[in-house]
């Protein structure tokens, strides 16, 4: 799947040839699903954009970028995790995807830390409000400074060289956000067709959020070619997807994956018991026929050219569409697209027509004379869980997993802990776990930990921050595990959910340059924390009081009076207040009996 | 300290306050009913009272000089009035009294009322330019406060605290300031008017107020108010009141007396002073009185909880549950593909009878895992291998995982099919249904959590070796697992173990040391079997429960029995110590249930599960289970083992006080002097009051009662570590050896006390050493009950004997030596390995067998009866048989 | 000499108990460690090694939530081995220091200043225990026992105390400044102990000269060696931690302001979690306040017997601290003793200590409910705590009672025995 990558590649360095590019690529999974990612690009001349005349680049982001000083964005939503065993590597090498949820980071020129910071508010205040997203919720303990984990992807040098202020790099994430169509449809608003026209015309929320997988992303960055022509800022929108054809093949009015019935039900006939009323299920050897409406419950619609000028030369070159399966699959398209085979890959492009809808549809095809085009496993595989049980401690747990044989992994670990989670990093420990012989050793950290930056939390202002250079050796699974506690908060601190628990966001790997800077992320955690009786403030400042009045109230009695022997007492008694009052009463009740006698 | 001697009789006497009230002069009552009046007027809308009588100082005008006399009438409120009242009565009462009425009359609606009020527009107008208007009687009360405390002041110039001394007559500013403090928007300002003119007062200074003597006389006389008015003070009746001593006073004072005398009020019951006079009465037989009260009450209490009053209905109190409200599809032909996957396996079994006993062997685990992998889960195994008492328990869990289709792995349901149930059979049917509801959950798109599948070879071990490698506590004998999941909302294991139909199911839900699953859980599956599927359920192996009073009693005593045993009920039970709620579903009888019933019930539950927002923390966690319908909850049957607990609680302090007391013991205490010097300082303090009073306080001799009590609670750790380790053969015997040793330590260790030192120990050491070992067990037991309800009440009424046995100081020899031996004999068949026999017996068990699956839960499950047993029962009972046993010689 | 041979056999006896403990359940210390009722987040054995680890990396561990610990502290226990290595070395220093804790408190018995001071002679001098006994009493007291395995940092401001007292009543009043002084820097609270302290100096050293020098200056001096000694560690740790005021706020502010909440023993944390948030500085202000408040009343009060004050103080301090601890009630206990002869006079021991005894044994219980099992809430725990404070102020308050009716009884003999009351 890196041929996306450098097809991506490819497509920021002819930057600048044209305004606007939208390009769907079409791949068939193992275990019958699709991965289907959307790519549009377009961008707009450095001063154009510093004059707010935007043409396609859409005007709404735009502004904001420039209120926040904003010089490279980067925005991911992005739901349900990428089952890298049976679906290989990521699209862009993971590159345009986030953890679970929202992630946001973006450099921001100001003249100090405080001032980016202040910057970063405003940027996500304002983008929360463009994205119907609760990005407002990124405050400065989700906010995080990386410093070796991510880098810009524009050229930013000409920001040095007028001597303008220096960029700071701000990261954010919001574990717990849900991603759904109301994000889905000020993301498609950017664009030049707003959906209406061209690939976009595909998208539908039903089977967009039915995806097993689905990750929406804005980049904007500046590019300044080397040939030295004027920069331009670019923006590219991706939604990648990975489709279950099953599942979204279903008609919409009855989605109910009913029991299918008896006839349908596909078996192993070569079983000795096998009859009407038994049957031991086959599992399907097939790749099952689809259509692009099928799949996607519309119909692509024309192209969206927002540009009729004529330079939208390269689309003609390699078309807009691009399916990825062996030549020997035959696949119809409809009438009027041009169908173009690139030879060394196993894959092909549609060229659209301008007008009129388009649909291409597989056939069913048996799958064991062709593998898919072969998944490339992944050059490193992470997880991260939590150990122990019970809500005062618990640990965490990081496996790292290295398949090839030959070469070990170097990347660079970032995880970024809310401030109620306290780590011990003294309590940091590797252990390592050859692939042949299945025996855990314990080695000093040093070596597998190269370098590391750590920045530990504070409570209620900011959470912590460990980045960890590691390298893992061959064939072999390195573990990491580090104990923490869970802090106990006021109650009003509390989310109407205590008893869930709280999202931890994933961690990101960016493994090293040599790799071509492809990122995985862990899935998020859920951290349960002790939680206080909500009900009872009252209560609890009552009982607490009255401990500590009466302890107060006993001792000072003490110190303030004075020991007479009992007989002295009586006529003492006598002349206090509280005496006086007792006496009088009782004079009263005698005076009233003597009265009643003498009734 | 504050001790009750401190406070006034009068406000705990209703009877007092009655006849206080009935006595109020009339003035006073006056003033109640105009202030009561003026309440009632305000809560008419028409005419707006306040506003009428406030002391606004804007309003004062000549034509509403009213103000300046209706104020204090008036209030905000029913509360203002009602404090105000209740603060104004006694101080207002008193002044009558002293007075009389005609002049309280003319003081207070003359110048009591019009000074303060004219300081108060005088500094509030003139001074601070504000307009606050104030109402309510307050203002006499600290008017009177004023004046009283000037009159303390002069009997009683100050009160010291430590050196520096306070000068009484500030106390009411102080007054002032609180209620400032803590009363909102009370005036300061106001209140301070009325302290002053109370100072005036009390200073004597506004004497010329006062009408002169012979015109009150003359106008008494003329209009004869005093036989007109009822509760009229006349002129003449002054002379009642502050200073005249009645002759009541002293005894009433007497009678309230004398709390803080140190001499024997070592450690003394508040409620029981009254009963000083009869210390023979009051420590020795009341407290075996209330012991034995506790039990019977406590054993009641049990008896009374079936009853409808006292138990409850069950009801759903997470409301996201939803329990029974989703169709279920599970049906149709996933029944051909269950079939389909039995016949796979039961082509792997042997033939004939061993079939029942096929383990999960690895070629079944190997099938098992391709069916699931072919159903596109994730399919990992983990190999385990336990020892216990020399018998080695091994095998291989398999799991697979259906991954939330949007989900990511934060939160996990698991479902279990155990190979073998809980009694030994094959589950056949469990695990092929578990195999189809794979197929089957994986289609589905709408899971929010994962659910994870577990496959485990028999149903103690295997998921306690997987759940502890989920949360890497586990063992190094336990693999760890090589494919994990979020946090686990919840766990379902279902057996179904023979071929015919089902009728009902049986829930079983008791978890490893009593701990009990959410009731939420639990009355979500009888909700779905009976509501939604028209499946009965059981529990506690009831199968036919009519509702009536015995079949509750039994059910409950049922499942006291398993809760107090403490061990694993079914492969349910090990979630429980993770705070994971589960239940373990059995399909049993003989009716017309398919195993798609029991799928579809499962799916159901799995929605219901689904649903969950938040982990299980509604519903109750200590219940008693009566019915599948009826339950009583913690608050209402903790009581009874805590009044088990609580009697020897109360004996143990007895003996405490008793020897505080003890006759017998000062002459006694007399006698150890003589031995130690520490002592010997106690006697002067002590010998006049001997001579006075015996009830001495003689100095305890704590060293031998702690050292005998410690050391035999240290020595329960022995047989603790002996039924633990040892091999499963040699446990008949080890049981056997500990009866005797049960029958032999006491009496060799009470002879040993009687004769052996040269002093043998005083009568008050053995209470004491009574004392600690009750006061130990009470304690044990209720913090045991807070925990398992069942084992700390079982334990308890075993060991109800140990509060009464004592030693016997009888003095003819036979006598004597038949009681002890009786009691002995008594107490013998009471110990624990002669309970531990009898049990077995009454079973039909061997003693081995249940040994060696206490020492399997040990090892495994972490349970701790045996602690219970050990260290808290057994050092109790073996502390009175010696105390018994000493009286032989 | 056999007293000398009694010491070494209680001594010897002690440490040999510590170590065994520790060998047959190795696990033991590293289970009281993490236990609520040993460490709070003032005198974590654990996150004092996490702040070490920071420090020895170089990077600022007062620039994070963890670690609120005295400097000083860091270089110290950079001396010892790696917990991580070797833990022998540190139960066996724990040990030594309860070892040199005892030693002093023998020297506080053996001075007799708790029966006969110089304002002060109880009538029952001879009901008492000799410094051995209350040495032992001190060392096999299970909470102690626990401390010193869990290894809380608190026990070296414990120490500091004791050292404080044995010298004041050992006539060397600078040494006694220098140690509260050392012991105030380390935890802050023991400075309000400065008032009884010098009192009990000034008195040790009337007796001693001829001529009683002025109370006022006598007092100036020792304040000026007590702050002299609580700025020149605070000078030490400045150089040794670059930000004055990172540190300053990151120990005193934090112990000041207790921004954390983890559940101790004492009544602070739930409090502070269910009061609303904007009367929290109030009651902060309110409960500081309170705590302080005794010392004024209490020395005034009982002014003839100054070491008297100092252990209430410490029984108060173990009450209504922000973060208390067992460690701080082991101090208290091991101060009791001394007033043996008013046993006698206390009329709640019984209750109090059965209240104590309950508390210990169900506040773990507890814990366990709510924290792991989930079957109970926090209220459980919670109310735990009350019951605690509660028996603890009955004892505190008996004793104080004993002690004052003790000094009454000296002025007036013939009321020995007799009922009193109090007006």
């Amino acid at each position: 799947m890196t041929l996306l990558f450098t097809l991506f590649l490819s497509l920021i360095c002819l930057v600048a040839a044209s305004d606007y590019h939208e390009r769907l690529e079409l791949q068939p999974l193992p275990a019958g699903s699709l991965l289907a990612s959307f790519n549009f690009r377009s961008n707009a001349s450095q001063q154009s954009f510093d004059q707010q005349h935007f043409r396609y680049f859409p005007r709404s982001l735009g502004q904001i970028l420039q209120h926040a000083h904003t010089k490279e964005l980067h925005l991911r939503f992005t739901t349900g995790r990428w089952d890298a065993e049976s679906w290989g590597t990521r699209p862009w090498n993971g590159t345009r995807e986030g953890g679970t949820g929202v992630e946001l980071w973006a450099w921001i020129d100001a003249a100090n830390a405080e001032d980016a910071f202040a910057h970063w508010i405003t940027l996500t205040q304002s983008l929360s409000g463009l994205f119907c997203a609760s990005l407002n919720f990124i405050d400065s303990t989700r906010t995080t400074r990386p410093v070796a984990t991510f880098e810009p992807e524009g050229d930013h040098h000409a920001s040095d060289a007028d001597g303008s202020l220096p960029l700071h790099l701000l990261h954010g994430t919001l574990p717990g956000e849900v991603v759904c169509t109301e994000n889905l449809t000020p993301f498609l608003k950017l664009l030049p067709c707003k959906g209406k026209a061209g690939i976009s015309s595909l998208f539908d929320g039903h089977k967009l959020f039915d995806a097993s997988w689905q990750s929406m992303s804005v980049d904007i960055r500046p590019l300044c070619p080397d040939d030295g022509s004027e920069c331009v800022v670019q923006i590219e929108q991706a939604v990648d997807m990975v489709l279950d054809i099953d599942r979204s093949k279903r008609p919409r009015d009855n989605p109910i994956p009913r029991p299918v019935p008896d006839d349908q039900l596909l078996c192993d006939t070569s079983k000795p018991y096998h009859s009407h009323d038994t049957c031991y299920p086959l599992d399907k050897t097939t790749d099952k026929s689809w259509s692009l409406t099928e799949v996607f419950g519309r119909s692509l619609n024309g192209v969206c050219s927002p540009a009729h000028d004529a330079d939208s030369s390269d689309e003609e070159e390699e078309g807009s569409v691009c399916l990825h399966v062996p030549h020997e699959r035959d696949v119809f398209i409809s009438p009027g697209a041009v169908e173009k085979k690139n030879l060394e890959e196993t894959s092909r492009c549609f060229t659209l027509q301008p007008s009129g809808t388009f649909d291409l549809v597989l056939s069913e095809q048996d799958e064991n004379h062709h593998r898919h085009s072969a998944l490339e496993t992944p050059v490193l595989s992470a997880e991260r869980t939590m150990i122990g049980h019970g809500q005062e401690r618990g640990g965490m747990r990081i496996i790292f997993d290295n398949p090839s044989a030959t070469d070990s992994v170097d990347f660079i670990y970032f995880e970024a802990l809310p401030w109620f989670l306290r780590p011990y990093l003294h309590t940091l420990q590797a252990t390592v776990t050859g692939h042949n012989d299945r025996i855990p050793r314990s080695i000093p950290t040093a070596q597998i930990i190269k370098e590391s930056f750590y920045r530990p939390a504070i409570d209620r202002q900011r959470g912590t921050q460990l980045e960890l250079a590691l390298s893992v050796p061959p064939a072999s699974r390195v573990t990491l595990t580090y104990d923490f506690e869970k802090a106990i908060l006021r109650y009003t601190e509390y989310p109407p959910d205590a008893n869930r628990g709280f999202n931890v966001a994933p961690a990101v790997i960016k493994l090293a340059a040599s790799n071509n800077h492809a990122y995985l992320r862990t899935t998020s955690l859920l951290l349960p924390l002790p939680t206080p009786d909500f009900s009872m403030p009252y209560n609890v400042i009552i009982l607490t009081s009255t401990v500590i009045a009466l302890a107060f109230g006993s001792i000072f009695n003490l110190l303030t009076r004075r020991f007479v022997a009992a007989e002295q007492a009586e006529a003492l008694g006598s002349q206090t207040l509280k005496g006086r009052i007792g006496k009088g009463l009782l004079s009263l009740r005698d005076r009233v009996k003597r009265k009643t006698k003498t009734e | 300290m504050a001790t009750p001697a401190a406070l006034p009789p009068l406000p705990f006497n209703p009877a007092r306050v009655r006849s206080y009230i009935l006595r109020l002069p009339l003035f006073t009552r006056l003033v109640l009913l105009a202030i009561v009046v003026f309440w009632l007027l305000e809560l008419q809308t028409v005419w707006a009272v306040i506003e009428w009588g406030a002391l606004t100082p804007d309003e004062i005008g000549i034509q509403s000089m009213h103000r300046l006399n209706t104020y204090p009438f008036i209030h905000v409120g029913f509360f203002h009035a009602l404090l105000n009242t209740v603060a104004l009565v006694p101080l207002l009462e008193r002044f009558e009294a002293e007075h009389g009425t005609l002049t309280s009359v003319a003081l207070f609606m003359g110048p009591l009322s019009t000074l303060p009020g004219g300081l108060y527009l005088l500094v509030e107008k003139l001074i601070l330019h504000r307009n606050t208007s104030v109402v309510g009687a307050s203002v006499w009360v600290f008017l009177l406060l004023g004046s009283e405390a000037i009159r303390t002041y002069k009997s009683h110039p100050s009160f010291s605290l430590g050196t520096l001394k306070i000068p009484t007559w500030t106390s009411p500013l102080f007054a002032c300031v609180i209620v400032w403090i803590l009363v909102p928007n009370t005036s300061f300002l106001g209140h301070l008017c009325a302290i002053l003119v109370g100072y005036l007062l009390g200073l004597g200074y506004l004497k010329f107020f006062n009408p002169p003597e012979k015109v009150l006389r003359w106008v008494e006389g003329k209009l004869n108010l005093l036989g007109r008015l009822p509760h009229y003070v006349s002129v003449d009746q002054k002379t009642y009141g502050r200073y005249g001593v009645l002759p009541s006073a002293n005894n009433a004072t007497g009678e309230r007396g004398s709390p803080m005398s140190y001499l024997g009020s070592t450690q003394r019951l508040a409620t029981l002073r009254n009963l000083r006079n009869n210390p023979q009465f009051l420590f020795i037989r009341l407290p075996y009185l209330l012991s034995l009260l506790c039990i019977v009450v406590g054993v009641v209490w049990l008896l009374l909880l079936p009853l409808d009053e006292y138990s409850r209905q069950t009801y759903i109190s997470e409301n996201a549950l939803l329990p029974g409200q989703v169709h279920t599809y599970f049906a149709g032909s996933e029944q051909n593909v269950f079939r389909g996957y039995k016949k796979e396996l039961e082509g792997l079994l042997p033939e004939g009878e061993a079939r029942n006993q096929a383990d999960l062997s690895p070629v079944i685990s190997e099938k098992i895992q391709s069916a699931l992998r072919a159903a596109g889960l994730k399919v990992a195994t983990q190999n385990y291998e336990y020892t216990s008492a020399g018998i080695t328990h091994q095998g291989q869990n398999v799991y697979a995982i259906v991954q939330a289709p949007r989900g990511d792995a934060t939160e996990a349901i698991v479902l279990v099919a155990t190979w073998k149930t809980v009694e030994e059979e094959l589950n056949l049917n469990g695990v092929s249904l578990a195999l189809t509801l794979a197929r089957y959950f994986k289609r589905w798109s709408l899971w929010s959590k994962d659910i994870i599948f577990l496959i485990t070879p028999d149903s103690k071990s295997g998921t306690q070796a997987w759940i502890d490698a989920y949360h890497d506590m586990h063992s190094p004998s336990v693999q760890s697992l090589p494919l994990k999941s979020g946090a686990l909302q919840g766990g379902i294991v279902f057996e179904y173990a023979f071929d015919h139909r089902f009728e009902t199911l049986h829930i079983i839900y008791d978890g490893v040391n009593g701990q009990l699953p959410n009731l939420d859980l639990f009355n979500t599956a009888v909700a779905i079997a009976g509501g939604q599927m028209g499946i009965g359920a059981n529990m506690q192996e009831m199968w036919n429960h009519d509702d009536s009073y015995e079949m509750r009693l039994q059910t409950i005593l049922r499942g006291m029995l398993k809760q107090g045993f403490g061990s694993a009920s079914g492969a349910h039970s090990s979630f429980m110590p993770y705070h994971i709620d589960a239940i373990t579903l059995q399909a049993k009888g003989d009716g017309w249930q398919d195993e798609m019933a029991l799928g579809r019930t499962v799916e159901s539950l799995c929605r219901s599960l689904n649903n969950l927002l938040e982990h299980l923390h509604q519903s109750f966690f200590f219940y008693l289970l009566m019915q599948a319908n009826r339950f009583v909850s913690i608050g209402t049957y903790l009581p009874s083992a805590m009044l088990i607990a609580a009697n020897f609680t109360i004996m143990a302090i007895a003996l405490w006080l008793r020897t505080g007391y003890d006759m017998e013991s000062s002459a006694a205490a007399a006698a150890v002097k003589l031995e130690d010097n520490k002592k010997d300082e106690a006697t002067p303090k002590d010998k006049p009051d001997d001579a006075a009073n015996n009830k001495a306080v003689v100095e305890r001799q704590l060293a031998l009662p702690l050292t005998l009590v410690v050391g035999f609670n240290l020595l329960g750790l022995a047989p603790l570590y002996l039924f633990n380790n040892l091999h499963h053969g040699h446990f008949t015997i080890a049981a056997s050896f500990i009866a005797l040793v049960d029958a032999v330590l006491p009496l060799s260790v009470a002879a040993l006390l009687a004769r052996g030192s040269a002093h043998p120990p005083i009568r008050q050491q053995y209470l004491l050493i009574k004392s600690f070992s009750l006061l130990l067990l009470g304690l044990a037991l209720s913090a045991l009950a807070t925990l398992n309800f069942s084992l700390s009440f079982m334990v308890g009424l075993l060991c109800v004997p140990l509060t009464f046995v004592d030693r016997i100081s009888c003095s003819k020899a036979p006598v004597r030596i038949a009681a002890t031996l009786s009691g002995l004999l008594v107490l013998n068949a009471l110990s624990p390995p002669a309970v531990l026999v009898a049990g077995c017996h009454y079973a039909g068990v061997s003693v081995e067998s249940v040994l060696t699956h206490a020492a399997f839960g040990w090892d495994v499950w972490g349970s701790w009866t045996p602690v219970v047993v050990w260290c808290v029962w057994w050092p109790a009972w073996l502390v009175g048989c010696v105390l018994l046993g000493v009286s032989l010689f | 000499m056999p007293v000398d041979r009694r010491k070494t056999a209680v001594f010897s006896a002690a440490v040999l108990l510590r170590l065994l403990l520790f060998f047959v359940f190795p696990s033991l210390p590293d289970l009281l460690t993490g236990r609520v009722e040993v460490s709070t987040p003032v005198n974590s054995f654990k996150r004092l090694q996490e702040g070490l680890f920071l420090y020895t990396r170089n990077v600022s561990p007062y620039d994070g939530g963890v670690f609120h610990q005295a400097p000083l502290l860091l270089p110290l226990y950079a001396l010892l081995p790696s917990v991580r290595d070797y833990r022998l070395p540190q139960i066996v220093f724990y040990a030594l220091i309860d070892i040199l804790n005892a030693d002093a408190l023998i020297t506080i018995a053996d001075s007799g200043q708790s029966v006969v001071g110089r304002l002060h002679s109880t009538s029952r001098k001879n009901i008492r225990w000799d410094g051995v006994a209350i040495a032992a009493w001190y060392l096999f007291n299970p909470f102690t026992i626990a401390t010193c395995l869990g290894r809380p940092t608190s026990v070296l401001t414990s120490s500091a105390i004791l050292y404080a007292v044995s010298n004041a009543v050992s006539g060397n009043s600078v040494n006694a400044m220098l140690a509260l002084g050392l012991a105030s820097y380390l935890s802050l609270y023991p400075a309000l102990l400065f008032l009884p302290l010098v009192l009990l100096c000034y008195d040790r050293h009337a007796t001693g000269s001829k001529v009683a020098p002025s109370t006022a200056l006598f007092g100036l001096q020792n304040f000026g060696v007590f702050l002299a000694s609580v700025a020149g560690l605070l000078a030490i740790s400045y150089l040794i931690i670059g930000d004055f005021w990172e540190f300053v706020s990151a120990t005193y502010g934090f112990q000041l302001l207790v921004p954390d909440l983890t559940p101790n023993i004492g009544l602070w944390w739930y409090f502070f979690i269910e009061i609303f948030d904007s009367f929290r500085e109030f009651f902060l202000g309110v409960f500081w306040l309170h705590l302080a408040g005794y010392v004024g009343g209490l020395t005034v009060r009982l002014r003839r017997q100054p070491l008297f004050v100092l252990t209430s103080l410490l029984g108060i301090f173990a009450i209504f601290k922000p973060y208390p601890s067992i460690s701080d009630i082991s101090l208290y206990f091991a101060l009791l003793p001394l007033y043996r002869h008013l046993v006698p006079l206390m009329r709640y021991t019984f209750f109090a200590v059965s209240a104590l005894l309950y508390a210990t044994v169900l506040g773990p219980v507890f814990h366990h409910l709510w924290i792991y099992a989930g079957s109970g809430n926090a209220n459980f725990f919670y109310a735990i705590t009350l019951v605690w404070s509660l028996g603890l102020s009955i004892l505190v308050a008996d004793s104080m009672f004993a002690a004052l009716r003790d000094e009454w009884e000296e002025e007036n003999p013939d009321m020995r025995g007799k009922d009193v009351r109090q007006i």
